[in-house]
Protein backbone atom coordinates (compact mmCIF):
# COMPACT_ATOMS: atom_id res chain seq x y z
CA UNK A 1 0.00 0.00 0.00
CA UNK A 2 1.23 3.43 -0.86
CA UNK A 3 2.15 5.25 2.36
CA UNK A 4 0.60 8.44 1.10
CA UNK A 5 -2.70 6.82 0.18
CA UNK A 6 -2.87 5.47 3.71
CA UNK A 7 -2.62 9.01 5.00
CA UNK A 8 -5.49 9.88 2.71
CA UNK A 9 -7.57 7.08 4.20
CA UNK A 10 -10.99 8.76 4.37
CA UNK A 11 -12.08 6.40 7.14
CA UNK A 12 -9.54 7.80 9.55
CA UNK A 13 -10.56 11.30 8.64
CA UNK A 14 -14.31 10.82 9.16
CA UNK A 15 -13.54 8.82 12.29
CA UNK A 16 -11.65 11.65 13.93
CA UNK A 17 -14.40 14.16 13.16
CA UNK A 18 -16.94 12.33 15.30
CA UNK A 19 -14.65 11.27 18.16
CA UNK A 20 -14.26 12.83 21.61
CA UNK A 21 -11.11 14.98 21.90
CA UNK A 22 -9.03 12.30 23.59
CA UNK A 23 -9.63 9.78 20.80
CA UNK A 24 -9.47 12.48 18.18
CA UNK A 25 -5.79 13.11 18.83
CA UNK A 26 -5.15 9.38 19.08
CA UNK A 27 -6.80 8.85 15.67
CA UNK A 28 -4.74 11.60 14.10
CA UNK A 29 -1.61 10.15 15.71
CA UNK A 30 -2.50 6.76 14.27
CA UNK A 31 -3.13 8.19 10.83
CA UNK A 32 0.29 9.80 11.00
CA UNK A 33 2.08 6.70 12.20
CA UNK A 34 0.29 4.05 10.16
CA UNK A 35 1.63 5.02 6.73
CA UNK A 36 5.15 4.21 7.81
CA UNK A 37 4.14 0.64 8.60
CA UNK A 38 3.54 -0.13 4.97
CA UNK A 39 6.82 1.11 3.53
CA UNK A 40 8.53 -2.05 2.28
CA UNK A 41 12.28 -2.39 2.46
CA UNK A 42 12.81 0.74 4.51
CA UNK A 43 15.21 -0.04 7.36
CA UNK A 44 13.86 0.57 10.83
CA UNK A 45 14.99 3.96 11.99
CA UNK A 46 14.67 5.69 15.32
CA UNK A 47 12.03 7.91 13.80
CA UNK A 48 10.05 4.92 12.64
CA UNK A 49 10.23 3.10 15.97
CA UNK A 50 9.22 6.26 17.75
CA UNK A 51 6.06 6.38 15.68
CA UNK A 52 5.33 2.67 15.55
CA UNK A 53 6.45 1.48 18.96
CA UNK A 54 6.68 -2.22 19.68
CA UNK A 55 3.31 -3.15 18.23
CA UNK A 56 2.74 -4.45 14.72
CA UNK A 57 -0.34 -4.60 12.53
CA UNK A 58 -2.18 -1.79 10.84
CA UNK A 59 -5.06 -1.61 13.33
CA UNK A 60 -2.98 -1.22 16.49
CA UNK A 61 -2.13 2.33 17.48
CA UNK A 62 1.47 3.50 17.45
CA UNK A 63 3.59 4.86 20.25
CA UNK A 64 2.63 8.39 19.23
CA UNK A 65 -1.08 7.86 19.81
CA UNK A 66 -0.33 6.05 23.09
CA UNK A 67 1.79 8.89 24.39
CA UNK A 68 -0.81 11.40 23.25
CA UNK A 69 -3.43 9.48 25.22
CA UNK A 70 -1.22 9.37 28.31
CA UNK A 71 -0.55 13.07 27.99
CA UNK A 72 -4.25 13.90 27.78
CA UNK A 73 -4.91 11.80 30.87
CA UNK A 74 -2.17 13.71 32.73
CA UNK A 75 -3.71 17.04 31.73
CA UNK A 76 -7.11 15.79 32.81
CA UNK A 77 -5.73 14.67 36.18
CA UNK A 78 -4.19 18.10 36.67
CA UNK A 79 -7.46 19.90 35.99
CA UNK A 80 -9.26 17.49 38.34
CA UNK A 81 -6.73 18.37 41.04
CA UNK A 82 -7.40 22.07 40.46
CA UNK A 83 -11.12 21.43 40.64
CA UNK A 84 -10.83 19.53 43.95
CA UNK A 85 -8.63 22.29 45.41
CA UNK A 86 -11.29 24.83 44.44
CA UNK A 87 -14.08 22.67 45.86
CA UNK A 88 -12.31 22.13 49.19
CA UNK A 89 -11.64 25.86 49.44
CA UNK A 90 -15.26 26.77 48.79
CA UNK A 91 -16.62 24.11 51.13
CA UNK A 92 -14.39 25.44 53.89
CA UNK A 93 -12.34 22.23 54.16
CA UNK A 94 -9.15 24.16 53.47
CA UNK A 95 -8.38 27.86 53.65
CA UNK A 96 -5.53 27.77 51.18
CA UNK A 97 -6.53 30.33 48.58
CA UNK A 98 -3.15 30.36 46.88
CA UNK A 99 -2.99 26.56 46.58
CA UNK A 100 -6.24 26.56 44.65
CA UNK A 101 -5.04 29.41 42.42
CA UNK A 102 -1.66 27.77 41.78
CA UNK A 103 -3.32 24.45 40.94
CA UNK A 104 -5.69 26.13 38.51
CA UNK A 105 -2.82 28.06 36.90
CA UNK A 106 -0.90 24.82 36.49
CA UNK A 107 -3.92 23.15 34.97
CA UNK A 108 -4.36 26.11 32.62
CA UNK A 109 -0.76 25.97 31.43
CA UNK A 110 -0.90 22.21 30.89
CA UNK A 111 -4.16 22.60 28.98
CA UNK A 112 -2.68 25.20 26.66
CA UNK A 113 0.29 22.89 26.14
CA UNK A 114 -2.19 20.20 25.10
CA UNK A 115 -3.91 22.59 22.70
CA UNK A 116 -0.55 23.55 21.19
CA UNK A 117 0.29 19.86 20.76
CA UNK A 118 -3.04 19.21 19.09
CA UNK A 119 -2.50 22.13 16.70
CA UNK A 120 0.95 20.81 15.86
CA UNK A 121 -0.29 17.27 15.20
CA UNK A 122 -3.21 18.51 13.08
CA UNK A 123 -0.87 20.80 11.16
CA UNK A 124 1.38 17.83 10.38
CA UNK A 125 -1.63 15.81 9.32
CA UNK A 126 -2.88 18.54 7.02
CA UNK A 127 0.63 18.93 5.59
CA UNK A 128 0.52 15.23 4.70
CA UNK A 129 -2.92 15.64 3.17
CA UNK A 130 -1.62 18.34 0.87
CA UNK A 131 1.19 16.15 -0.48
CA UNK A 132 1.10 15.75 -4.26
CA UNK A 133 1.00 12.12 -5.39
CA UNK B 1 4.72 17.04 35.51
CA UNK B 2 6.03 20.38 36.66
CA UNK B 3 4.75 22.94 34.19
CA UNK B 4 5.43 26.05 36.18
CA UNK B 5 9.03 26.25 37.43
CA UNK B 6 9.49 26.74 41.16
CA UNK B 7 5.81 26.44 41.97
CA UNK B 8 6.49 24.14 44.91
CA UNK B 9 8.88 26.61 46.54
CA UNK B 10 6.46 29.47 45.88
CA UNK B 11 3.57 27.54 47.42
CA UNK B 12 5.67 26.90 50.53
CA UNK B 13 6.63 30.55 50.77
CA UNK B 14 3.04 31.72 50.39
CA UNK B 15 1.93 29.25 53.03
CA UNK B 16 4.64 30.39 55.45
CA UNK B 17 3.90 34.08 55.03
CA UNK B 18 0.19 33.44 55.37
CA UNK B 19 0.79 31.72 58.71
CA UNK B 20 2.97 34.65 59.77
CA UNK B 21 0.21 37.12 58.92
CA UNK B 22 -2.28 34.98 60.81
CA UNK B 23 -0.08 35.04 63.92
CA UNK B 24 0.42 38.81 63.62
CA UNK B 25 -3.35 39.21 63.44
CA UNK B 26 -3.66 37.13 66.62
CA UNK B 27 -1.07 39.32 68.34
CA UNK B 28 -2.88 42.48 67.32
CA UNK B 29 -6.23 41.09 68.40
CA UNK B 30 -4.81 40.30 71.84
CA UNK B 31 -2.98 43.57 72.31
CA UNK B 32 -4.99 44.33 75.49
CA UNK B 33 -5.69 40.77 76.68
CA UNK B 34 -4.71 40.60 80.34
CA UNK B 35 -5.91 37.09 81.05
CA UNK B 36 -5.34 33.86 79.13
CA UNK B 37 -6.10 30.19 79.78
CA UNK B 38 -2.65 29.88 81.45
CA UNK B 39 -3.37 32.72 83.85
CA UNK B 40 -1.05 35.64 83.05
CA UNK B 41 -1.40 38.20 80.25
CA UNK B 42 -1.24 37.30 76.59
CA UNK B 43 2.26 36.63 75.31
CA UNK B 44 3.24 37.65 71.81
CA UNK B 45 3.58 34.70 69.38
CA UNK B 46 6.49 34.42 66.98
CA UNK B 47 6.61 32.21 63.86
CA UNK B 48 9.83 30.31 63.16
CA UNK B 49 10.60 29.10 59.67
CA UNK B 50 12.87 26.30 58.55
CA UNK B 51 13.99 25.03 55.17
CA UNK B 52 11.97 22.17 53.69
CA UNK B 53 13.57 19.95 51.05
CA UNK B 54 11.30 17.95 48.75
CA UNK B 55 12.09 14.54 47.20
CA UNK B 56 14.00 16.11 44.30
CA UNK B 57 16.13 18.30 46.58
CA UNK B 58 14.30 21.53 45.78
CA UNK B 59 14.25 23.89 48.68
CA UNK B 60 11.13 25.46 50.09
CA UNK B 61 10.11 26.80 53.46
CA UNK B 62 7.84 25.50 56.18
CA UNK B 63 6.63 26.80 59.50
CA UNK B 64 8.74 24.95 62.04
CA UNK B 65 7.03 26.24 65.17
CA UNK B 66 5.08 29.07 66.67
CA UNK B 67 6.74 30.07 69.92
CA UNK B 68 5.95 32.61 72.61
CA UNK B 69 7.90 35.75 73.17
CA UNK B 70 8.73 35.42 76.89
CA UNK B 71 9.89 39.00 77.41
CA UNK B 72 7.84 40.79 80.10
CA UNK B 73 5.16 43.25 79.14
CA UNK B 74 4.52 46.48 80.95
CA UNK B 75 2.36 46.83 84.04
CA UNK B 76 -0.38 49.37 84.54
CA UNK B 77 -1.69 50.68 87.85
CA UNK B 78 -5.46 50.09 87.83
CA UNK B 79 -6.80 48.77 91.18
CA UNK B 80 -10.36 48.56 89.86
CA UNK B 81 -9.37 46.11 87.15
CA UNK B 82 -10.53 42.53 87.90
CA UNK B 83 -7.12 41.15 86.84
CA UNK B 84 -5.15 43.49 89.08
CA UNK B 85 -2.82 41.93 91.67
CA UNK B 86 -2.78 42.87 95.39
CA UNK B 87 -0.72 46.01 94.63
CA UNK B 88 -3.31 47.16 92.08
CA UNK B 89 -1.05 46.49 89.13
CA UNK B 90 -2.31 44.85 85.93
CA UNK B 91 0.25 42.92 83.85
CA UNK B 92 -0.15 43.94 80.18
CA UNK B 93 0.72 41.77 77.15
CA UNK B 94 4.16 42.23 75.58
CA UNK B 95 2.60 43.06 72.19
CA UNK B 96 3.88 46.28 70.72
CA UNK B 97 1.68 47.88 68.08
CA UNK B 98 4.50 49.42 66.04
CA UNK B 99 6.47 46.17 66.16
CA UNK B 100 3.52 44.19 64.84
CA UNK B 101 2.79 46.73 62.12
CA UNK B 102 6.37 46.52 60.84
CA UNK B 103 6.19 42.72 60.94
CA UNK B 104 2.91 42.82 59.07
CA UNK B 105 4.36 45.01 56.33
CA UNK B 106 7.31 42.67 55.98
CA UNK B 107 5.04 39.60 55.81
CA UNK B 108 2.77 41.21 53.26
CA UNK B 109 5.72 42.28 51.10
CA UNK B 110 7.19 38.77 51.28
CA UNK B 111 3.81 37.32 50.27
CA UNK B 112 3.65 39.72 47.33
CA UNK B 113 7.19 38.75 46.31
CA UNK B 114 6.17 35.09 46.24
CA UNK B 115 3.07 35.97 44.24
CA UNK B 116 5.08 37.82 41.64
CA UNK B 117 7.50 34.88 41.44
CA UNK B 118 4.50 32.66 40.69
CA UNK B 119 3.20 35.13 38.12
CA UNK B 120 6.59 35.43 36.41
CA UNK B 121 7.09 31.68 36.14
CA UNK B 122 3.56 31.28 34.79
CA UNK B 123 4.34 33.92 32.17
CA UNK B 124 7.57 32.09 31.32
CA UNK B 125 5.67 28.86 30.75
CA UNK B 126 3.18 30.68 28.53
CA UNK B 127 5.95 32.34 26.55
CA UNK B 128 7.58 28.94 26.07
CA UNK B 129 4.31 27.65 24.61
CA UNK B 130 4.46 30.43 22.02
CA UNK B 131 7.50 28.73 20.45
CA UNK B 132 5.04 26.57 18.54
CA UNK B 133 3.22 29.52 16.98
Amino acid sequence: MNPISAAYNPQVFTQYKSLPPEQELAAVGQALSDPFKNVAGVPSTDFQTAFLGESSGVKSSGALSNSVGDFIRDVDAMSKRAESARASLLSGESNNLHQAMLASQEAGVSFSLMVEMRNKVLETYQELMRLQV
Amino acid sequence: MDFIPGIGATAGGLDAQRTRLEVIAQNLANIHTTKTADGGPYQRQVVNFSEALDATGNSSVRVESVTRDLSPGGARFDPSHPHADENGRVQMPNVSLSHEMVDMLSASRAYEANLSAAKTSRNLAQKALEIGR
